[in-house]
C-alpha cells in the first residue's frame, strides 16, 4: 500500500472562490488540485490519498455531504475542511457528524483557513504514522495461533489465569505460556502495552 | 286569446307593478264617454233637420199634386155634366115633344132622362120645366131605382131660384147653381143631399123659347171623388166663393149657408188670416199653429168654352163662380213622421252612445295605465343613482331625473332646453365634444372621465350615449345616462394600493427568507476577493511569482462587481418606489429572476433552464411586479422541487402571438395536490411545508391588476406549469 503525496484538494463550484483558493495556497507553496464539482473529483478519488480536502457544502448535482459519504465508503481518509456559508452550520455540524475534520464559515479569515489546513495536513500526517502502527500490530495478531486468540480474547476481557485456565479446560502454566507466546509475537512488555495494541488493531480491523 | 291577454299585460314587465285606479277610470270613461256623445250628436241632429225639411217639403209636393188632381176631377166632372146639358137642350125627343106635346112625345122624352139618370147615375132629378114652372117631364135617379115621375106627382117650381135664373137667359146660355143641398117639398133633404142644378133653356124649331131643362147633378159624386184623392196631403177642403165648407174639416163644419144652426161655421170666422190671404190670392199656403194649408181657387166651370161652338151654351158668370180646394195638412201628421224618424234615430244613437262609452272604457283604461306606467317609470327613473338626461339632437336638453338635478344643483326650469355647451361648460364640453358627435352618428358611446358636481368635488363617473333613433333611423337625439363610480374607483384604488403593499412585504418576506442564500451569494465574490487579496499581500512580503498579481487584480475588480450587482439586484427587487406602467421586456425579468435565484437553484442541485423566445415584445406594466411574479412563480417551483429525489430542472419560457405575451415557468418537481387545485391562488392556501401561502396570491392579484390572467396545469410527464399573460403593449 503505497500512499500518494499528501497535498490539498479543492471542491468548490464556484469558479471565483475555486481559484481564489488555489492562489492563496498557491502564494504559501502548497500543492493543490481543484475539482469544480463533487463528480469530477470523486471519479479520480481513492483510498491512496492522502492530505486534505477543501470541501464546498453546496454545490449543484452531488453535494458535500454526498461526497463525504462516498468517500467513506471508498475508504478514501482525507482529513476534510467544510466550507459553508453564512448561516450554513446546521449542516456543517452534519458534516462534522459524519466525520469531517473541521469547518470554516464564508467569508474567511485566510490565515484561519490556512492555520486549518496546516493543522488537517499534521493529523494526516500522525493518522497515516498511527494507521501504520495499527496495520504492523494486526500483522502481528494475525500470526496467532487459534489457541493463542482464545486466550488473548478472555484477557481482553480482563480474566485472571486461572479462570482462563478452567474456562479453556487447560493448565494455569499453559495458559501462562500462551500469554508469554502472545506478548512475544506482538513486540510488547507488559500487559497494559498489550491490551492497548489489541484494541487498536482490533478497531483498526473493523474499520 | 293568449296573445290578448299578453297584449294586455306583458308577463315580467313593469306593467305588473303598475296599478290602475279604478276611480280615475270610471271618471274618464264618463267624461270621455259624454264628449264623444255629443259629437256623435251633432251629425244626428243635421240629418234629423234636413229629414224632416225633407219631409215638409215631399208633403207641400204632395198637397199641390192633390190640389192639381182635384181640381182636373171637378173640371172633368163639371164638362161632363155641361155636356149633357147641351145636348139635352137639342135631341131629337125634345124637339119632338116641343113639335108636339102629346102624350106619346112626351114619354118619349120621359123615358130618355130615365135612361141617362140610370146611365150616367150622377143626376138626381132630369126634368123638363114649361115657362109656367110647372114641370112637364121628369125622371128621378131615386137612389139607385130610376123612374118616371108620373104627372100628377110633378111640381111646380115657378118659385125656385134656378127657374127664375134661367128665365132671364137667352138660349144658348146655361145656368149653374151654388152647390147647395136638395130641397125637397119645403125642406132639406135627409140625409142631406148636395146637388148643383144645371138648367138650360130649350128652344122650339122657330127659337121660341118653350121651357128648360134642368139636371140636379148630384153634389156628393164630386165629393166622393174628391175624398179619394186624401191621402198622406192631408184633408180637401171644398170651399165656396164665401167661405162657408162644401167639404170641410168635418161634416159638422159644412153647408153653413144653407142650414141656419150653421151659419157661422165658415173659414172668416174660424181662421181669420187664412179667409185675408185667400181672398187676396188665388193660390197659396198657410201656416197655423196646427196644420199647413194648401189652397188654390178653381173655376169649375172655366175651361167649358167648347172651341168652334163659343156662343153655345155657355154658363152665365163663369169668371165669378168659383170655389177654393183647399188641403189642410195637420201639424200633427207631420210630428209624427218626425217622431218615427226620430225613433229611428234614437236607436242608432243610443246604440253608437253604447259604443262610444265602451270605446271611452277602453281608452280610459290605456290612458289611465300609461298615466300609471309612467309614473312608475318616472319614480324608477327619477330614484335610480344615476344621472339620466334626454338630449335632442340640437344638443337640448329634453328630459332629466332629479338625480340630474341634484348633481348640478339645478332647477329643472334651468335644465329643460339649455344646450350641453351651456350647462356643462366650454372646457367639460370640450372634453365630450367627440363622443357627443359619435352619439349623433348614431354610435352608442360609453366613457370615464371626471365631472365636477354643485360644489368644488369631482367624481369618477362612467358617462354612455346612446343614440335614439326615429322608426326611419334618423338619429332624433341621445339618452345620456351618467354613473358616479366614484366610490369604486376610490375602492379600486384602495384595493391597488393595498396590493401594492402586500406586494412589498412579500417581497420583504421573500428577501427575509432568501436572506441566508443572499448573504451566501454575496460571500462567494467577498471571499473570492479576500482570498486574491491575501495571495497578492503573501507574493508581495515574500519573493514568490509576481507575474501573477496583474491577473489576481483583475479577478478582484471582477468580484467586487459581481458582488455590487448582487447588491443592486436585491435593492431593486425589495424596493417600495412608485409603481409606474412602462414598457416591460418579460425576457429581461426572466434573466434577472434567473440570476437572483441562480445560487438557491445551484444549492439545491436544481438547474434553471431559459427558453426566451427572441424579438419578444414588450408588455405594458410595472417591472417591479412583474418580476416579483416570476420571481414567486420560479421560487415556488423551488420550493416543490425540494422533494423531488429525481430530476431536478426549471424552464423559464417566453413566448408571444399577435395578441398576448406568454411567460411558463414549468419545473419537474412532484405534482401539486389535485386537492388543492384552483385554491393553490388562495391566500395562506400552501402546498409546501414553511409557506405563507402568499407569493401566488399576490402573484394573480398583480397579473390581473395588469388585466393579464394567471394559471396553473399539471405537466403530462410531472411537475407543475404556471403560465401568465399580459396583453401585447399597443404599437
Amino acid at each position: 500500500m503505497k500512499p500518494h503525496e499528501p497535498r490539498v484538494y479543492i471542491v468548490d463550484d464556484d469558479d471565483a472562490v475555486r481559484e481564489a483558493l488555489g492562489a492563496l495556497l498557491g502564494s504559501v507553496c502548497l500543492i493543490y488540485q481543484s475539482f469544480a464539482s463533487a463528480e469530477a473529483f470523486l471519479a479520480v478519488a481513492s483510498p491512496h490519498m492522502r492530505g486534505c480536502l477543501l470541501l464546498d457544502v453546496r454545490m449543484p448535482g452531488m453535494s458535500g455531504l454526498e461526497l463525504q459519504r462516498k468517500l467513506q465508503e471508498q475508504g478514501v481518509a482525507l482529513q476534510i475542511v467544510i466550507i459553508t456559508g453564512h448561516g450554513d452550520v446546521p449542516m456543517a455540524v452534519r458534516a462534522l457528524k459524519a466525520g469531517a475534520s473541521d469547518f470554516i464559515e464564508k467569508p474567511f479569515n485566510e490565515q484561519d483557513l490556512l492555520d486549518r489546513i496546516q493543522t488537517c495536513l499534521q493529523d494526516d500526517h500522525h493518522l497515516w504514522n498511527t494507521r501504520q502502527a495499527l496495520d504492523e500490530a494486526a500483522a502481528r495478531f494475525a500470526t496467532l495461533t487459534p489457541r493463542e486468540r482464545a486466550v488473548m480474547e478472555l484477557i481482553a476481557v480482563g480474566d485472571h489465569t486461572k479462570k482462563i485456565a478452567a474456562q479453556l479446560g487447560i493448565q494455569d502454566r499453559t495458559v501462562d505460556v500462551h500469554r508469554f507466546n502472545i506478548m512475544r509475537k506482538a513486540g510488547v512488555r507488559t500487559l497494559a502495552e498489550l491490551l492497548r495494541l489489541w484494541f487498536a488493531a482490533h478497531q483498526a480491523t473493523q474499520l | 286569446m293568449k296573445l290578448l291577454r299578453s297584449w294586455l299585460a306583458p308577463a315580467h314587465t313593469i306593467h305588473r307593478v303598475v296599478q290602475v285606479s279604478r276611480r280615475q277610470i270610471v271618471l274618464l270613461t264618463l267624461l270621455l264617454g259624454l264628449a264623444f256623445s255629443v259629437l256623435l250628436a251633432i251629425p244626428f241632429v243635421l240629418y234629423h233637420r234636413a229629414e224632416s225639411d225633407n219631409n215638409l217639403s215631399l208633403l207641400r209636393a204632395e198637397q199641390e199634386r192633390v190640389i192639381k188632381l182635384a181640381a182636373g176631377v171637378i173640371h172633368q166632372e163639371m164638362d161632363a155634366v155641361l155636356s149633357d146639358l147641351r145636348y139635352l137642350s137639342q135631341h131629337n125627343e125634345i124637339r119632338n115633344y116641343l113639335a108636339q106635346p102629346n102624350r106619346s112625345t112626351s114619354l118619349e122624352l120621359a123615358r130618355e132622362y130615365l135612361g141617362l139618370a140610370s146611365q150616367k147615375q150622377i143626376y138626381d132629378q132630369v126634368r123638363l120645366i114649361g115657362l109656367d114652372g110647372k114641370e112637364a117631364v121628369r125622371a128621378n135617379f131615386n137612389d139607385g131605382n130610376p123612374e118616371i115621375v108620373a104627372d100628377q106627382n110633378l111640381q111646380d117650381k115657378h118659385d125656385r131660384y134656378y127657374f127664375e135664373e134661367t128665365l132671364w137667359l137667352s138660349p144658348g146660355q146655361i145656368y149653374v147653381s151654388p152647390m147647395d143641398l136638395n130641397i125637397e117639398q119645403g125642406a132639406v133633404d135627409q140625409p142631406p143631399k148636395p146637388v148643383i142644378r144645371f138648367a138650360v133653356p130649350v128652344a122650339d124649331d122657330n127659337g121660341l123659347i118653350r121651357g128648360m131643362v134642368v139636371l140636379n147633378y148630384l153634389g156628393q159624386r164630386l165629393r166622393d171623388k174628391l175624398s179619394a184623392l186624401e191621402g198622406q196631403a192631408g184633408k180637401i177642403w171644398l170651399l165656396n166663393a164665401e167661405g162657408y165648407w162644401l167639404m170641410g174639416p168635418t161634416p159638422e163644419d159644412e153647408w153653413g149657408f144653407v142650414l141656419p144652426q150653421r151659419s157661422q161655421r165658415k173659414l172668416a170666422n174660424r181662421s181669420p188670416r187664412l179667409w185675408q190671404q185667400m181672398e187676396a190670392a188665388k193660390s197659396g199656403i198657410h201656416q197655423s199653429a196646427t196644420s199647413w194649408i194648401h189652397f188654390e181657387r178653381v173655376y169649375p166651370l172655366g175651361r167649358s168654352a167648347p172651341v168652334g161652338v163659343a156662343d153655345f151654351a155657355r154658363p152665365v158668370d163663369a169668371d165669378r163662380y168659383y170655389w177654393t180646394i183647399a188641403v189642410e195638412l195637420p201639424q200633427s201628421t207631420l210630428q209624427a213622421a218626425n217622431l218615427a224618424l226620430l225613433k229611428k234615430l234614437w236607436a242608432v244613437y243610443g246604440a253608437l252612445v253604447l259604443f262610444a262609452f265602451l270605446v271611452a272604457g277602453a281608452l280610459a283604461f290605456v290612458i289611465n295605465r300609461n298615466k300609471a306606467l309612467a309614473q312608475v317609470v318616472e319614480k324608477v327613473v327619477d330614484n335610480l343613482p344615476m344621472l339620466i338626461a334626454y338630449v335632442d339632437a340640437e344638443q337640448r336638453y329634453r328630459f332629466n331625473n332629479m338625480a340630474y338635478e341634484g348633481f348640478f344643483g339645478l332647477k329643472p326650469s334651468e335644465i329643460y332646453g339649455k344646450t350641453m355647451r351651456e350647462l356643462l361648460g366650454e372646457p367639460a364640453y370640450q372634453a365630450a365634444h367627440p363622443y357627443i358627435e359619435q352619439a349623433l352618428a348614431g354610435e352608442a358611446v360609453t366613457f370615464e372621465r371626471q365631472l365636477a358636481d354643485k360644489g368644488p368635488g369631482m367624481h369618477d363617473v362612467v358617462i354612455s350615449y346612446l343614440p335614439d333613433r326615429s322608426p326611419q333611423g334618423e338619429v332624433r337625439g341621445f339618452y345620456v345616462m351618467v354613473n358616479d363610480v366614484s366610490l369604486i374607483k376610490e375602492s379600486e384604488r384602495r384595493d391597488s394600493r393595498r396590493m401594492l403593499e402586500l406586494a412589498h412585504v412579500s417581497r420583504l418576506a421573500s428577501m427575509g427568507e432568501m436572506a441566508t442564500e443572499i448573504a451566501h451569494e454575496i460571500n462567494q465574490p467577498l471571499a473570492a476577493i479576500a482570498m486574491y487579496s491575501a495571495a497578492g499581500q503573501r507574493i508581495l512580503q515574500g519573493d514568490g511569482d509576481r507575474s501573477q498579481i496583474a491577473t489576481w487584480l483583475e479577478a478582484i475588480n471582477t468580484q467586487a462587481k459581481r458582488a455590487g450587482e448582487i447588491v443592486r439586484r436585491v435593492r431593486r427587487f425589495a424596493q417600495k418606489g412608485e409603481h409606474q406602467s412602462s414598457p416591460v421586456d418579460l425576457g429581461q425579468i426572466a434573466r434577472e429572476v434567473a440570476a437572483l435565484l441562480d445560487h438557491e437553484a445551484r444549492s439545491q442541485q436544481v438547474e434553471i433552464v431559459l427558453e426566451l423566445a427572441e424579438d419578444l415584445p414588450p408588455v405594458q406594466g410595472d417591472h417591479v411586479l412583474l418580476e416579483q411574479v416570476v420571481f414567486n412563480l420560479v421560487r415556488h417551483a423551488l420550493d416543490m422541487l425540494r422533494a423531488q429525489t429525481g430530476e431536478r430542472r426549471i424552464t423559464l419560457r417566453t413566448a408571444f402571438d399577435a395578441h398576448l405575451v406568454y411567460v411558463e415557468v414549468c419545473d419537474t418537481g412532484p405534482c401539486v395536490d389535485p386537492a388543492l387545485g384552483e385554491h393553490i391562488f388562495d391566500s395562506f392556501v400552501t402546498g409546501k411545508e414553511g409557506g405563507l401561502g402568499m407569493g401566488l396570491t399576490i402573484s394573480r392579484s398583480i397579473i390581473e391588476a395588469h388585466a393579464g390572467t394567471l394559471r396553473y396545469k399539471m405537466n403530462p410527464e410531472g411537475g407543475n406549469t404556471f403560465m401568465f399573460s399580459l396583453a401585447r403593449e399597443a404599437r
